[in-house]
């Protein structure tokens, strides 16, 4: 654990302490299994769909069989798909009736305003005399619990982990966690290495490498086709992953998150989108823009036309991507021809202190709600804090069914079977365990054993994931998004609702602007003046006092 | 038809008993319509007192706190407001300009044809793309259009040696792009209703226009045009009123950042703010003022029809 999470972490644990004294409630105890009688007790669960979209939750996956053996509660599944889910479950939170007892928070919808509105449940007593796994948890790391908590003091949501808090499925059952430490699964930049070698250049490290690289990509045909139809780099999902050049400038970026607020070392908040270095951020890419570099269609970006330029041998480097995504990159370009390719991660460009820092994602995500209608919350609470933290659940979650797409040697070594490694039906093995059910929607946390036990055979991912030294490791601001997730008031949230629409459009809008060229740089101040009219001040402030909130000072 | 005449002549001295009496068949059949009616377009009404109320889901429409005219002030308050809403007119406007006499010179044409099978051929292909989903015609244009992958641009880039346009992301496009995927999409479609139209025509009418001596162009002007008038009048009004009701599916699909300035219409503003963002009341509020701009057009149609024409609405 670094500093910053450590600081934040005390600070977080003097403010619940202060927050618990003069309640006395009864502390959560190890459930037993079964929770409940088996056939007696129904949860019903609305989410989005599985990521493998050929294996439905509707199906009852295996490993939600495995957890209803386990628990004797049943489930019944109101599933809704990924991209239809905000919308649907947003209009039925809205009408506010015949609510499922568990709900999976929409991603875009304000988590916070869920409970402030009356929609989900408070969960502060329940989680402390129900939720031993998470208590266990938040009592290792605070800042779990300032990430759940909202303005009111109320927790609204169980939360969904990424990497960090989590290293073994056994630990969880004897309770001796042990901190993972930096996280594996990356958002980096990734570049055609077969290319470079082709073309004799080393793997970028500063801005101007970057530049020279690209440039070579555009005029030196590294595709061997005699054409200049080469993209030297695109934005992969959408357009903000290219403000990954931030980084030459001290401005990073979470994750595959572009949140736009950051706090300062004086803990003083900014809106990253009219600093002087998002300005000469932008320079640099209008430069590339200019001279062909940057793909022309890198604002209207979508993975599935990143993965087609990819394939069709096209695509020299993506500005930010998920490390797991590389050895898709070479299967499938190897099943298109190019035998040599090699998609290679590329440490973040050096700052200009000269160094390459990277920014972990923020990875406490209020995940899921119990609804106002839940009948049984006690047991809506135990069964979400067995299946997301206990042993069994990590497990399950994380490597799937044993016996089935893992097996434990006697040392307690945890290996993927031959089906999830070389599947017949030639998925991959993160697709297979997910057609079981795992690596899903529901809360759950990526333990780091998981990711080195799917990646067991990927040489170098692990290692590069394990090169960067703590103090190369910045935590993130916490973001949802290109939202920032701190605990805001109900009258603060209707000022950012009427606002930050407004200003977000404004910044994607005149972004592309300076990119391209259509508008000049030197109106940079007229932009920054035109969001202060806009409501940009008040914003920063709302934001501050949520932030301070959130550390606990005011 | 001696009966009927006395009938229709008799309205006025009818009691009302005995004409419901006398229609009770037609009466039943209105029925599902009248129901269909109440409840997908007038109960609904009832939501739009969202637009003045601070919506909380928990409190109800009639429990959350009333504001007034609060939620119009913040979109009339919103910077981007006037662009919404010019963008929202001059799409609508450009797509009725260009859209409405395509399918009835599509219907014409289709009329002059004699070989009766090969109408119907001409007929069913050209209703064909108003079956695809307009998700696939998005991903179709996409795919086309794209600057570095696209069938269209490979074309042009050999044709003239320029570098590629990116069609999907330069502002001045946008419309086009919009408008004439429309007309592909929906001229077939809505020939139907001229094409009844036609089948209408008296052929006693052609029959003396040849005996005079007219030819197939003259018969078209001089009597075919002037028998649809009413139907074309009566269309035009009604697309009229629809001109501020771009709807957002398409839209949504097509837009990006780079298009925002010309493309973000009201309905993909309240889809981002009231869906996405569920302020639920803004979203009514903005979308209300949006039908009352339609309201306005219709009747502004409907007036301007009546007084240079004889057909209207009502």
């Amino acid at each position: 654990m670094n500093r910053q999470k450590k600081l934040a972490g005390v600070i977080a644990g003097l403010c619940t302490m202060s927050l618990m004294v003069g309640t006395v409630q009864a502390a959560a105890v190890k459930p037993e299994l079964p929770l409940a009688e088996p056939g007696t007790e129904t949860l019903t669960v609305a989410t989005m769909d599985n990521w493998f979209a050929t294996a439905s939750y509707a199906d009852n996956l295996p490993i939600y069989q495995e957890l209803e053996e386990m628990t004797g509660v049943k489930i019944e599944w109101e599933v809704i798909p990924i991209n239809d889910y905000d919308q649907v479950m947003g209009t039925r939170l809205a009408s506010g009736q015949n609510l499922p007892d568990i709900f999976m928070i929409p991603w875009e919808a304000n988590a916070d305003q869920l409970g402030f509105d009356g929609i989900a449940m408070p969960l502060n007593d329940l989680i402390e005399e129900n939720a031993y796994y998470l208590n266990m948890l938040m009592d290792k790391y605070p800042v779990i619990r300032s990430g759940i908590t909202t303005s009111d003091g109320n927790i609204y949501s169980y939360p969904g982990f990424g990497e960090g808090y989590v290293n073994k499925a056994e630990e969880m059952e004897t309770g001796e966690l042990v901190d993972p430490g930096a996280n594996l699964c990356l958002n980096v930049s990734m570049i055609r290495k077969d290319w470079l070698d082709k073309l004799g250049l080393e793997v970028p490290e500063t801005l101007d490498d970057w530049y020279n690289v690209l440039k070579a990509f555009k005029t030196q045909d590294p595709n061997g086709n005699g054409k200049a139809d080469e993209i030297p780099i695109t934005s992969t999902f959408n357009m903000r992953d290219i403000y990954r050049f931030g980084e030459a400038f001290g401005l990073y970026r979470a994750g595959n998150a572009e949140c736009r607020w950051g706090v300062d070392e004086e803990g003083k908040i900014f809106f990253k989108d009219t600093t002087e270095e998002f300005r000469q951020t932008l320079e640099f890419l209008n430069k590339l823009y200019a001279e062909g570099l940057l793909d022309p269609e890198y604002a209207t970006a979508g993975y599935d036309k990143t993965t087609e330029k990819i394939n069709r041998d096209l695509l020299g480097a993506v500005a930010s991507d998920w490390m797991s995504n590389i050895g898709t990159y070479n299967a499938n370009l190897k099943t298109a021809g190019v035998e040599d390719a090699n998609w290679v991660p590329v440490k973040p460009i050096l700052n200009p202190d000269g160094e390459s820092k990277i920014m972990n994602r923020w990875s406490v995500w209020k995940t899921a709600a119990i609804s106002k209608d839940c009948k049984n919350p006690e047991l809506a609470m135990k069964w979400l804090d067995f299946q997301c933290l206990s042993a069994q659940g990590v497990a399950l979650s994380n490597y799937g069914v044993e016996g089935v797409s893992y097996t434990k040697g006697e040392d307690g070594i945890i290996a993927l079977t031959e089906t999830a490694t070389n599947n017949p039906d030639g998925i991959g093995p993160q697709e297979y365990l997910r057609s079981l059910g795992a690596w899903g929607q529901l809360p759950y946390p990526q333990a780091k054993e998981g990711y080195e036990v799917l990646w067991a055979d990927q040489s170098g991912i692990v290692e590069f994931g394990q090169s960067f030294a703590a103090d190369q490791v910045l935590d993130p601001f916490p973001n949802n998004g290109t939202k920032a997730n701190l605990p805001f008031t109900d009258e603060e949230n209707d000022i950012r609702s009427e606002f930050e629409t407004i200003i977000e459009t404004y910044c994607d809008e005149m972004a592309i602007k300076f990119i391209e060229g259509k508008e000049s740089l030197d109106k940079f101040d007229e932009y920054v003046a035109t969001l202060e009219s806009y409501g940009l001040a008040e914003l920063l402030k709302i934001h501050q006092a949520a932030y301070e909130r959130f550390l606990g000072e005011s | 038809m001696k009966k009927k005449q006395k009938c229709a002549c008799s309205i006025q001295k009818t009691p009302l008993r005995k004409l419901i009496y006398r229609d009770r068949h037609l009466l039943v059949m209105c029925i599902p319509l009248i129901l269909f009616f109440l409840i997908f377009a007038y109960l609904p009404m009832a939501g739009l007192s969202l637009a003045f109320v601070d919506y909380k889901p928990v409190l109800g429409i009639g429990g959350s706190p009333f504001v007034g005219l609060e939620n119009f002030e913040k979109v009339f308050r919103n910077p981007f407001f006037p662009r919404l809403l010019k963008n929202t007119f001059l799409i609508g406007m450009e797509t009725l300009v260009w859209s409405f006499p395509i399918p009835i010179l599509f219907a014409l044409a289709v009329n002059e044809i004699r070989n009766r099978k090969f109408q119907k051929v001409i007929q069913t292909i050209s209703y064909m793309p108003y079956f695809i989903s307009i998700v696939v015609i998005v991903g179709l244009l996409s795919n086309f259009l794209s600057p570095t992958v696209g069938v269209i641009n490979q074309v042009y880039s050999a044709i003239t040696g320029n570098d590629p346009i990116s069609f999907m992301t330069e502002p001045k496009y946008f419309r086009t792009i919009y408008v004439v995927s429309h007309i592909w999409q929906t001229f077939g479609w809505n020939s139907i209703i001229y094409l009844a139209a036609l089948a209408g025509v008296d052929i006693a009418l052609y029959e003396s226009a040849k005996v005079d001596g007219a030819n197939r162009l003259q018969q078209m002007i001089h009597i075919t045009l002037p028998c649809i008038m009413p139907t074309i009048i009566i269309m035009l009004i009604l697309n009229m009123g629809n001109i501020m009701s771009v709807g957002f599916e398409k839209i949504i699909l097509m837009y990006s950042p780079s298009t925002y300035e010309v493309a973000d219409v009201i309905s993909t503003y309240t889809y981002r703010r009231g869906i996405v963002q569920s302020d639920y009341s803004f979203g009514t509020a903005i979308g209300l003022f949006n039908s009352a701009i339609n309201m306005m057009f219709i009747v502004g149609a409907n007036w301007f029809s009546k007084k240079f024409s004889d057909t209207s609405l009502w």
